[in-house]
This record gives C-alpha cells, sequence and structure tokens, in this order.
C-alpha cells in the first residue's frame, strides 16, 4: 500500500508533516463516491503553496459539490525526492495518499515563470508523460492550470491539454460538470477538448495553429475546429456573491502566510504601467463591508487562527476602509486578533487610519515609491509624489516607528543614472527628514532599507513592447546605487540579474520556448524561484540546446502592430490602449486612476459599459 | 484558576508533527474549542500550555498529556468533548482531570519498538539483537544539558522490558529513565542496533505506552 510506502521513508526527510496530510480542515472524501476528481498541484514546496490564497478557495468549491473531489499536491522538496524515487513513490495527494495519475484532473496554478520546470518535474513524479501529445486519447489525466501566467500560457502549450483564463470561481464547475457527462458518454479525450474549448474563458492550445515570418516574429495565429478568437477571459460580477471558503486547511507544520486571508477587492484602479496584476485583474471589484468582516469572523473561528490580513492589490483603495477597518477591528480587538495589513498605499494614508493600525502592531513601515524620481514615476504611473511619501514618513515616525522598507524597480523604460542615483537621495531625504522630527522615538536609531527588484517587461501591460535592460545594464545601475549611497542608515542589497533574465523570457514566451523549458528540466533545473537550487548555466545549456535567442525575447523592443503570442487571448485590455499608454510613458505623461476618470482601457465593455457609478 | 491535564493519543498522520509544531497546533485547536482559557497579557495572547515529556518526531503515543488553565469552572468532560471536535484524526482527548502528579514526579517512560526489515525475517533481526546485546559495554554518542558531545554506556541505562517477534516484526518493550533528571531517548540503542547489525532497508515504529512517576505509579 503507498500509505505504508510513504510512512516507511518519512522519518528520512525534513519537516515530514508536509508529506503525509491529515490536517483540520482537510477534506478527505471516499474515493469510490466520487464523480470527478481534481488534484490541485501547486508547483513549489508545501510551505509555499500552502500559502496561496486561490488554491484555497478552488479547493473548497470543488469540494462543495458533494459528488466532485479536489486533493492537495505540492512539489516534494529534493530530500523528500530523492527518497520518492529510490522506494517508487508516485507523485501523490495528501487526502488519500492516492497517486496523482489515478486523478481526472491534474491542475496547475501559474503564480510565477519559475516555476515551470516544477511542473514538468511533477508531472514525470507522477509517472504521467510530460508532453500533451503523448498522453493519450482516453478520457483521464486532463492537465489544466490557471492563474495570472496563464495570460501567456504559450511557453507551456506543449504541456497541457488547456488553461483557463481570468477568475476562476465559475468556469471551474462549469468544465468539471461538462467533463462529468463526457465521462458518463465514454468520450474520447479530444471530444472533451473541443467541448471543452466553447466554454468562456477556456483556452486549449492544440486547437490554435501558430506560424512564424522569417525575422522570427509570429505570422499568424490561427483556430483549428471552430475554437473561439479570440479566447475571452472569465469575469466573476460580483465579490459578494463569488464563492468563498468557510475554513482553510491548518497546517501542521509553520508555512509563509499562516494565517486566515480574506480578499477585499479584486483589481486596481491605479493603472501603474508596470503591472501586471493590474490589468489583469480589471475592472475593480470591491466586496462589502459586511462580507469582509462576517468571512473574517467565521474563518477566525472555524481555523482558530490569531491572526488576519487582508488580500488585494491596493487594499486602502476600498472605499469603505475606514469602516471596514472599524468592523474588523471591533472583533479582532475583543478576540485578541492580530490585523496585518500588507500594501497600503503612501498617498492616502491618514493619521486616523494610522493610529488604528499602529495600536494593534508596531512594525517596519514598507512603501513601494518604485522609482527614484518624480519623472520616472511619471513615466510608470505611479502616481507617489515626494510631498506625500515624506508626509506619510513623518506621521509614521511620530507615531513611533524608525525603520522604513523603501521598494523600487530597476531597469525600467526610459531609465537614467540620474534616476538611479534618485534612489539614494530619496532615500537619504528619509533619514534626514527623521531628524528633523521633534517627537520621534528617542534613543532610537532611524533604519531605511531599500529592496530593488529588476524590471520585468510583463504581457497585457503598456510595457510588453519594451526590452528588458540588459545584464551589463542592470549590473551598471546596481553599482551606481551602491556607490551612491552616502549613509551608514542606509542599507541595500545586490542581486544576480538571471532570475530576471530568465522571468522575461518565460514572461513573453511563445510556444518554441517551451523546448527550452523541457531541456532546462531535462538537465535537472527545478525550483529555479529558489536561489539554492537556481542554476543558470543549466539554462543557457537548455536555450543553446533548444535553439533560443533569449535576447530575441527579453531585449528586443516589439512594434505596436508586432503580432505577440498572447493576441489570441482577450482579457478585454485593447492593444491599442496598452500603446497609447506606451507613448504616454515616453513622454512621462501620467494616466488617472480609474476612480478619478475612465481612460477606456476596454474592460468596462464587460460588465455593462462602467466600471464606476 | 482551573488548572486541568487533558491526557490524548498521538497517532498515525499527526505522529509526524514535530514538538515545536504541536504546541503552536494546540493554540489553535484551543481557540477553536472556545473554550474558557487563560491567556496570556500583550500583543501574542497564547494559552499557557504545558507538555509533560516531548515526544519525538514520529513516535505514536496514548499517554501524552497537555496543562493548561481555564478561567470558569468546567467538568472536565466538556473540556474534552470540545476539544475532540476540533482536533484531527490521531490527536484525541482520552481524559481531562486535574492533575495528580508534578512533572518533576517523572522518572521514566515505557515504549514498545518495532523493528521490520525486507531481507530480515523477525527471528533473524531478533538474533542480531541478541548478538548485539551481549556486548559487556554499549558507548553511545550523546548530547548533554550544555550541548557537549559525551560518551556514555547505555548498557544499564536501558531496561529490556520483553522481547518477541510478531509476523514479520520484532518487537522490543523498553524502559527508559525520563524527566528531568535524566533523559533518554529509545532511538539511541535502537540506532546503535540498526548500525551495529548493519541493516540498511529496515523500518521501525515506536510508542510510547507509559509515563511513569517515582512511586511507579501512570503520570496522571
Ligand atoms: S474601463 Fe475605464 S474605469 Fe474600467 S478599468 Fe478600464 S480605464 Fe479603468
Amino acid at each position: 500500500m503507498l500509505r505504508e510506502k510513504i510512512e516507511s521513508i518519512l522519518l528520512k526527510a525534513q519537516k515530514p508533516a508536509r508529506y503525509i496530510g491529515g490536517e483540520p480542515g482537510a477534506i478527505v472524501k471516499d474515493i469510490y463516491s466520487t464523480d470527478v476528481s481534481f488534484a490541485f498541484c501547486f508547483p513549489d514546496s508545501y510551505d509555499i503553496g500552502m500559502s496561496h490564497l486561490g488554491m484555497k478557495i478552488l479547493y473548497s468549491l470543488i469540494n462543495s459539490r458533494e459528488n466532485y473531489r479536489c486533493e492537495r499536491v505540492f512539489a516534494p522538496w529534493p530530500d523528500f525526492e530523492k527518497l520518492m524515487l529510490e522506494n517508487d513513490i508516485p507523485l501523490y495527494s495528501l487526502e488519500n495518499l492516492q497517486p496523482v495519475k489515478d486523478f481526472d484532473f491534474i491542475g496547475f496554478t501559474l503564480q510565477y515563470e519559475l516555476s515551470y520546470t516544477n511542473i514538468l518535474n511533477m508531472l514525470k513524479l507522477a509517472q504521467i508523460p510530460i508532453l500533451a501529445k503523448d498522453r493519450g486519447d482516453e478520457l483521464k489525466n486532463i492537465v489544466c492550470a490557471g492563474g495570472p501566467c496563464a495570460c501567456n500560457p504559450e511557453p507551456l502549450a506543449d504541456f497541457f491539454d488547456f488553461f483557463i483564463l481570468g477568475d476562476g470561481e465559475e468556469v471551474e464547475l462549469e468544465f468539471m460538470d461538462l467533463y462529468a457527462e463526457h465521462k458518463k458518454q465514454g468520450s474520447t479525450k479530444t471530444e472533451f477538448l473541443k467541448a471543452v474549448s466553447q466554454i468562456e474563458g477556456i483556452y486549449v492550445p492544440s486547437l490554435y495553429d501558430i506560424s512564424y515570418n522569417e525575422d522570427g516574429t509570429i505570422a499568424d495565429i490561427a483556430p483549428i475546429d471552430n475554437a473561439p478568437m479570440p479566447v475571452k477571459k472569465r469575469i466573476v460580477n460580483s465579490l459578494d456573491n463569488a464563492f468563498y471558503p468557510d475554513n482553510f486547511v491548518v497546517p501542521f507544520t509553520e508555512i509563509v502566510h499562516d494565517r486566515v486571508s480574506v480578499e477585499v477587492l479584486r483589481g486596481c484602479i491605479r493603472g501603474c504601467r508596470f503591472c501586471q496584476a493590474g490589468f489583469l485583474y480589471r475592472p475593480f471589484r470591491e466586496k462589502s463591508v459586511e462580507k469582509i468582516v462576517s468571512q473574517t469572523r467565521t474563518l477566525c473561528e472555524n481555523t482558530g487562527y490569531d491572526e488576519v490580513s487582508l488580500v488585494s492589490l491596493s487594499t486602502s483603495d476600498h472605499s469603505q476602509i475606514e469602516p471596514m477597518l472599524s468592523g474588523l477591528l471591533d472583533y479582532t480587538e475583543s478576540k485578541q486578533i492580530n490585523l496585518s495589513l500588507p500594501s497600503l498605499r503612501v498617498d492616502n494614508f491618514s493619521k486616523e487610519l494610522l493610529d488604528k493600525i499602529t495600536t494593534v502592531r508596531k512594525s517596519t513601515l514598507t512603501f513601494a515609491p518604485e522609482a527614484g524620481t518624480q519623472r520616472l514615476r511619471d513615466v510608470i504611473n505611479k502616481n507617489v509624489t515626494e510631498e506625500e511619501l515624506m508626509r506619510t514618513c513623518r506621521t509614521a515616525f511620530e507615531g513611533g516607528y524608525s525603520s522604513v522598507k523603501l521598494y523600487f524597480m530597476i531597469g525600467l523604460p526610459h531609465e537614467t543614472d540620474e534616476d538611479i542615483v534618485g534612489i539614494a537621495e530619496l532615500a537619504q531625504r528619509v533619514v534626514d527628514l527623521y531628524y528633523t522630527v521633534e517627537n520621534r522615538k528617542k534613543g532610537q536609531q532611524v533604519k531605511i532599507s531599500i529592496s530593488t527588484a529588476t524590471f520585468v517587461p510583463k504581457p497585457f501591460t503598456p510595457f510588453q513592447f519594451e526590452p528588458q535592460a540588459t545584464r551589463e545594464e542592470i549590473m551598471h545601475k546596481q553599482e551606481l546605487l551602491l556607490s551612491s549611497i552616502k549613509s551608514k542608515k542606509i542599507s541595500c542589497s545586490k542581486h544576480k540579474p538571471d532570475t530576471s533574465i530568465l522571468e522575461a523570457l518565460l514572461a513573453r514566451g511563445d510556444r518554441r520556448v517551451g523546448k527550452a523549458i523541457y531541456e532546462a528540466y531535462k538537465l535537472g533545473c527545478k525550483f529555479d524561484s529558489w536561489s539554492e537550487f537556481f542554476d543558470y548555466e543549466k539554462w543557457e545549456r537548455a536555450f543553446e540546446l533548444a535553439g533560443i535567442d533569449v535576447a530575441f525575447y527579453a531585449n528586443r523592443r516589439r512594434e505596436y502592430l508586432e503580432k505577440m503570442p498572447w493576441d489570441h487571448l482577450d482579457y478585454y485590455v485593447d492593444k491599442v490602449f496598452l500603446a497609447k499608454e506606451n507613448l504616454n510613458a515616453l513622454n512621462a505623461v501620467t494616466t488617472p486612476n480609474c476612480r478619478q476618470k475612465c481612460s477606456g482601457c476596454g474592460v468596462a465593455k464587460c460588465i455593462g459599459g462602467k466600471c464606476f457609478e | 484558576m482551573n488548572k486541568i491535564r487533558v491526557q490524548f493519543t498521538k497517532v498515525g498522520r499527526v505522529s509526524y508533527m514535530s514538538h515545536l509544531d504541536l504546541n503552536r497546533f494546540m493554540q489553535r485547536a484551543l481557540r477553536r474549542s472556545n473554550l474558557p482559557i487563560k491567556y496570556t497579557e500583550g500583543f501574542n495572547p497564547h494559552a499557557y500550555l504545558t507538555f509533560a515529556l516531548p515526544l519525538s518526531l514520529g513516535f505514536e503515543s496514548k499517554v501524552e498529556t497537555m496543562d493548561f488553565k481555564l478561567t470558569e469552572d468546567i467538568s472536565p468532560e466538556i473540556v474534552k468533548d470540545r476539544l475532540n471536535a476540533v482536533l484531527p484524526d490521531g490527536l484525541k482527548v482520552v481524559s481531562a482531570a486535574p492533575p495528580v502528579h508534578s512533572n518533576t514526579d517523572i522518572i521514566a517512560s515505557e515504549y514498545t519498538v518495532r523493528i521490520k526489515s525486507k531481507s530480515l525475517n523477525s527471528s533473524e533481526l531478533e538474533s542480531k539483537f541478541d548478538v548485539f546485546y551481549s556486548q559487556d559495554e554499549l558507548i553511545a554518542e550523546k548530547f548533554n544539558k550544555k550541548k557537549k558531545q559525551i560518551f556514555v554506556d547505555i548498557k544499564p541505562v536501558f531496561e529490556i522490558m520483553t522481547k518477541y517477534e510478531i509476523n514479520d516484526e520484532f518487537v522490543l518493550k523498553i524502559k527508559a529513565p525520563s524527566g528531568n533528571e535524566k533523559n533518554y531517548n529509545p532511538n539511541l540503542l535502537v540506532d546503535m542496533f540498526i548500525k551495529h547489525a548493519e541493516i540498511s532497508d529496515e523500518t521501525v515504529k515506536i510508542e510510547r505506552n507509559r509515563i511513569i512517576c517515582s512511586d511507579n505509579s501512570d503520570f496522571l
């Protein structure tokens, strides 16, 4: 029996509780009395995957249907993977400890590009052929994926049967229902895939033919067999009516986000030009305060967690932020529950709000100006002024904070050396500000830490046309930044740009890039987002074997009229709008946020013509 | 303040939860139970929890105990039921009552060790064990309380209460010193035996059967 085999190796692995399931909140259904089974695979470790909200939502949603069964699967850490292989244990789910190869659906979530090799590795561990075309025509083992990276799934097209575009809450059960019917009728996989492609939000890559120009760009994307063109993403109209779990699996071992998370809004009004999520999750939709408070209460009661975090791209943009926080704090304070609020924006951080939050917990304040000068902030449409940043820092320092973490990107389009030096200067002005604050916390040193990330151009953003800065340029910018920092109170770390380069390739790659992923996997690449495993040399070898020129994908400016690998996928944001925004960036012209003024991105048409009343 | 001691099992999947994890896990279970538990003051309030003896990762037991304080008078039966309603399979409260013994009364524990091997049958395992155990001294490496490595003869430390074969398993019942003064993990003996007998395909299952006080009564 599989369980016995697993137990015989568990104690040889680090943190074995990750591999055996049985946690409270886990839903274990009888294998033989359910009609359709779905193995929800997270292509990273348990500690990371268990922190992911999307998985919790879909897990509960599928299991809410009596005759459907969803079980969790994570990537085994390499020490355990080795033991599994030595003992001939196939990849299995945590609920019934059932081999993944016995499931109807094998569904992955695509959260970041650097998890792609883990997907291939998990298929191998599951003893399932990695290429979709090798998996036969029997209706089983449908390999599918959703999540943000599904917006350009082309590099993964050879490995998957279909992708889910947009919000998953409604479409998930629709395609499972369809599958149940086809299973009853004894359909083939081909028949099912043809049918499922007609569901809005489902993209079946094998039903589209891609042809290329001589210069390597895409010539045409042609649908086969009546497949829809373009393929539209799915949108959940109301978050209040959308399914939300009333319980989470409470893990035995510590995970990254070990707490209750409540989604408060989806989408973003801001339109920062580098931010893919800001465009992918349009339109902006809020959950009502009553729902937020009641879901928080239910989840805290059912899980026993003593910490809640609010999840969204920009929580402080909720129109009812003050009543929401008061309502939440009334409950959490009475139950001695911690309320943590990440990603609060600088420009609408009021004193009252800050006071409310600081009564809960005092920690480092984090801000993301993203760029060092006002000009560059205008280029990227990050509508934060220095004045606002300073005002907020002052309030924070007066409120007893003494350390601030500032997030920046380097390698942004139209960035000059001046903008890089500007990062150091901005941090210095925050340091100087601290010493002008009369009632700052005495006897405390001010600490500013600068965190930089290399900019990666992403599909469905105004910067999708932009080249990524080359390795040499990035190295130069990092050196320049470090040498511009004059104070010991400012810290800043350096990082290798390799992962960002790979991310740029995978994010905007076409189907031909799949070969490089396949080669990299065969060379042993996995857990690429973990610095201890990332091996760029292997990837370079893979590019060579696959005949992939990284610069073609990462460092080339793309014409507005060029056919992008994802042009047949419709996220409702018009390409013309993206091109216009790209021009605005060039001219450092800002675009107002959606609440101030609709800029006509095209999304409103999918929800009746208007995003805001 | 009502101090209460629950005795619980830790068997099956939950036996792979480490002792550190168990503490955090129980904090959440207590919150789910909605029992009137006494919490610490401050930003991160938590229940005062004490466990009599940490159980090693992977060991099973039906005699674990956990103490906490209640702020109201509640019958132990209710405490037991409310906890069992929120605990997962394998963690089950068998009794709840005010503590009888103090933690310092503990002197020993009894364990059942089940050893299985793919290549050796149970009687081969037993005879290998006899050879191993017939040595005059069994010198093991151990870390003392100051984390310093020391060498001790563990032969007089462990008492082999019984040994027998059942199906393909070789079973040992061992008594080991436990508690604040002296604490010996049965793995010390088992690992040494496995190494001495040069077995590499073993499966070992260990269960704690009793926690024993100085007057030879069960810890309650
Ligand atoms: S349609 Fe207008 S308001 Fe709606 S997301 Fe696009 S720009 Fe914003």
